[in-house]
């Protein structure tokens, strides 16, 4: 019986125990037991499930850096879940795991190291952690933690990335700010309402308020560049994601400033590419403008300076020039007149030679300023050299024979012909052998030879003179130069004659040079011009276009048979008016005188029909002999001689084209009037 | 291998059992955070692993405190416990882990001792 009664009380022992610990069990189950009595190594432990080590579990749970146990070889016997999320693995698989596992072969070493320095108190350094294929940047720190029975090591892990992202971010913000702060452009950030967010130091100074805040227009009250209208920025365009750039605008400023600026604007773009806003740029532009229109302004000073200077010229030597035509003219006119005595006669030649010497100066000077500017032009044709060298030889064979100098001449057999500029040509030849004359004493003797080289002709002037030394060889061609200074008391003349005479043999392509032994044994000029570029075209006649070839003789030739002409003559100088008719009179010419262009016209149209010959200066005070010429050649078909005391190219080319068959420069030299008379009304 | 996904809550990444090489034990250990029990049981039982299952097991650790909805999918009751999910049927076991010759039994690597 006792032993059914002791099993009994066994089994009933037994399932209340059982009965306890399943309640035990469902309890703790059911969360309704804090805490759990356990069997420790030092006698009984309360193990709680939540209380005093809750806000320390906690506090390693949530912490932002990542939390590991290891063990001295790097097993993790626990890990937050920040460490699981550094190292990108899921937190079930990295405990019980490897530490190891993280880092790439070539990283081990240094986070052994780490390791080992926890393991003996402290170890720290900064790695490269592996999370899936990606390298992590982090920062280590491991200390030795004191636990029974396991060595463990606490490492505490810090995600450097964001922090790297940080700074990096921080750093070009840094930047950002000080390039926008002082950037010299103004630059302001506008939101999608035109409101300004930001400006920076060159824009705030632009602006007289504060800009921020305040509506694009209002900060910045653009004009158009003429600072007539308001300037409207096309915001709506660049909103849509449109670049503009190099809009011209006006800022007036304080006073009576106003800044010129160019304007650009583009959009701003968040980092996911929305349009947030603007970026406008205000290019300060006034220095710039400013300095252009300065720069038009002496352009258009310089010029009109340019044309003053010409104008000048033209005015000077006209100037210059009147007062000689009247003057030679009663010379020539008294010259021929037989009721002179003969002494006087002759004193009139001197005062001729001179007047007509004055007249050639005035030229040489206005040629050397022409050649100066580079404005002198050749009028080419074709020229036969023997010819120009025989009419210049005429000009000086008076002073040849006064000087008992014998002459020389040795032309080449072949073709002179040229082409060139024949009056032009003639001026050189005329210079070239006075110079001989003037430089060489009596009973000397002057060579004059010709000959081909290739396909230039050279002339070679030689006389037996003073001669030029050495050092002066190459100084005579230069303007003002003369050799010696004595040379220019002895023989006057401005020295400029050779040159003017080597720029138009240059100008023809060609060359001049001067030799000489020595001092008083001579001289040799030696000209090569180019002839071998001729057209197919017939000699030319000399036209009489500058006064160059003045110096013909005196003698009056009034062969038989010349007709008495109708002439109606238009000169505003009084003078000049009143001794060219005179000396048209006594050749035998019926002649009527007007002072302008409205008296040219009335006086034509008394005598219409019955006129032969016009005659008329160009510079007239109510408008110009050109236009009166073609006036009266269109009404009356009468044909003209121009007068005129520019001798300018352009003046001959036009009085050429206005109807008149020739043109004269003042002074004008009765010989040559004489013959374009006859030659005119002849023709 | 399946990409490691993280904190995915209830969801346990489910070694591959199909495959070239498939892990033959599968072993979960739920322990309670860094608690003295929890770092010896993880320490031993990988302890264990490497020695005698070195390439043919699957460990997976969870810490009950920080991955609680885990802890539902094998009905554990305390922790830590260590859940052999293969090979065999299922076993639970509780108690010491540390102690070597217990875990051998419970892992079926040596013949029981005891209950």
């Amino acid at each position: 019986m006792t032993n059914e009664t002791a099993w009994d009380a066994e089994v009933e022992d037994l399932r209340a125990r059982l009965l306890e610990a399943e309640e035990t069990l469902q309890a703790i189950r059911r969360g309704e037991v804090d805490a759990l009595v356990v069997e420790g190594a030092r006698g009984e432990q309360v193990f709680t499930l939540k209380g005093a080590d809750h806000s320390y579990r906690i506090f390693l749970e949530e912490m932002h850096e990542g939390a590991a146990t290891l063990t001295a070889d790097g097993v993790i016997l626990y890990g937050n879940r920040r460490f699981a999320e550094i190292v990108g693995t899921p937190l079930e698989e990295v405990i019980g795991g490897s530490i190891y596992r993280f880092v790439r072969e070539a990283g081990r070493p240094e986070l052994e190291d780490v390791l080992r320095a926890g393991r003996e108190g402290a170890g720290k350094g900064e790695l490269t952690f592996l999370s899936g294929e990606e390298n992590v940047p982090v920062y280590l720190a491991a200390s030795a933690l004191p636990l029974e029975e396991v060595e463990a090591l606490c490492l505490v892990v810090t995600d450097l990335t964001e922090q790297k992202r940080n700074q990096q971010l921080v750093d070009s913000e840094k930047l950002a700010r000080s390039i926008f702060e002082n950037a010299t452009e103004a630059i302001v950030v506008c939101d999608l309402e035109e409101i300004v967010l930001r400006a920076s130091l060159s824009a705030r100074r632009l602006c007289s308020c504060n800009p921020v805040g305040e509506r694009f227009s209002k900060a910045f009250p653009l004009r158009k560049e003429d600072q007539q209208e308001p300037l409207d920025l096309p915001f709506s365009a660049v909103f849509q994601g449109e670049v503009i750039q190099g809009i011209e605008a006006a800022l007036p400023g304080e006073g009576d400033q106003v800044c010129q600026l160019q304007v650009s604007a583009g959009p701003l773009l968040s980092p996911d590419d929305r349009i947030l806003g603007c970026v406008l740029t205000l290019t300060d532009v006034t220095a710039r403008r400013d300095a252009e229109l300065e720069a038009d302004r002496a352009l258009q000073e310089a010029e009109a300076a340019n044309q003053a200077k010409d104008h000048f010229l033209a005015t000077l030597s006209h100037e210059l020039r009147t007062p000689l035509t009247p003057v030679l003219a009663v010379i020539s006119g008294m010259q021929g007149d037989p009721r002179l005595p003969v002494d006087v006669r002759a004193h009139l030649a001197m005062v001729r030679r001179n007047v007509e010497l004055e007249a050639r100066l005035i030229d040489d000077m206005l040629d050397l300023t022409r050649i100066a500017r580079g404005k002198l032009e050749l009028h080419r044709e074709v020229a036969d050299l023997r010819q120009v060298l025989e009419d210049s030889l005429q000009t000086v064979t008076g002073d040849l024979t006064h000087k008992r100098l014998r002459l020389v001449m040795d032309l080449d057999g072949g073709d002179h012909r040229l082409w060139g500029d024949t009056p032009r040509l003639t001026q050189v030849f005329w210079n070239l052998f006075s110079n001989a004359v003037k430089f060489t004493p009596e009973d000397g003797v002057m060579t004059v030879r010709t000959r081909r080289d290739g396909a230039d002709l050279v002339v070679e002037v030689t006389d037996t003179g003073i001669g030029i030394e050495a050092d002066a060889l190459t100084t005579i061609f230069d303007a003002f130069q003369q050799g010696e200074q004595g040379i220019t008391r002895r023989f006057g003349g401005l020295g400029l004659g050779l040159a003017i005479t080597k720029a138009i043999v240059e100008l023809h392509g060609g060359s001049l040079t001067a030799n000489s032994p020595g001092r008083g044994q001579g001289a040799v000029f030696s000209v090569r011009l180019p002839a071998g570029n001729l057209p197919a075209a017939p000699l030319a006649r000399p036209e009489e276009r500058t006064s160059a070839e003045t110096a013909l003789s005196p003698d009056r030739g009034n062969g038989g048979g010349l007709r008495e002409l109708r002439i109606l003559l238009i000169e505003d100088h009084a003078d000049t008016a009143e001794a060219m008719a005179e000396l048209l009179r006594v050749l035998g010419h019926e002649v009527t005188v007007a002072s302008s262009v409205a008296a040219g016209l009335a006086a034509a149209e008394r005598h219409a029909g019955r006129l032969d010959l016009v005659l008329s200066d160009l510079g007239l005070p109510d408008g110009s002999g050109v236009d009166l010429m073609q006036e009266l050649h269109e009404r009356y078909g009468v044909r003209g001689i121009a007068l005129s005391g520019y001798g300018m190219e352009e003046d001959v080319r036009r009085s050429l084209e206005a109807g008149f068959d020739r043109h004269l420069t003042k002074p004008i030299n009765l010989q040559a009037l004489e013959a374009a008379i006859q030659e005119t009304a002849r023709g | 291998m399946k990409e490691p996904r993280i904190g995915s809550p209830g969801e346990l990444a489910e070694p591959q059992l199909s495959g070239p090489d498939p892990p033959k034990y599968i072993l979960r250990l739920y322990v309670t955070g860094k608690t003295p029990n929890s770092l010896r049981a993880v320490a031993k039982v990988r302890e264990i692993c490497e020695e005698h299952l070195l390439g043919r097991y699957h460990l997976q650790v969870i810490d009950i405190y920080q991955q609680p909805a885990l802890a539902e999918g094998d009905h554990i009751m305390v922790a830590p416990t260590l859940v052999r999910r293969a090979p065999g049927p299922l076993r639970r076991l509780i108690g010491n882990l540390a102690d070597r010759e217990r875990l051998l039994a419970g892992l079926g690597l040596r013949p029981a001792i005891g209950g």
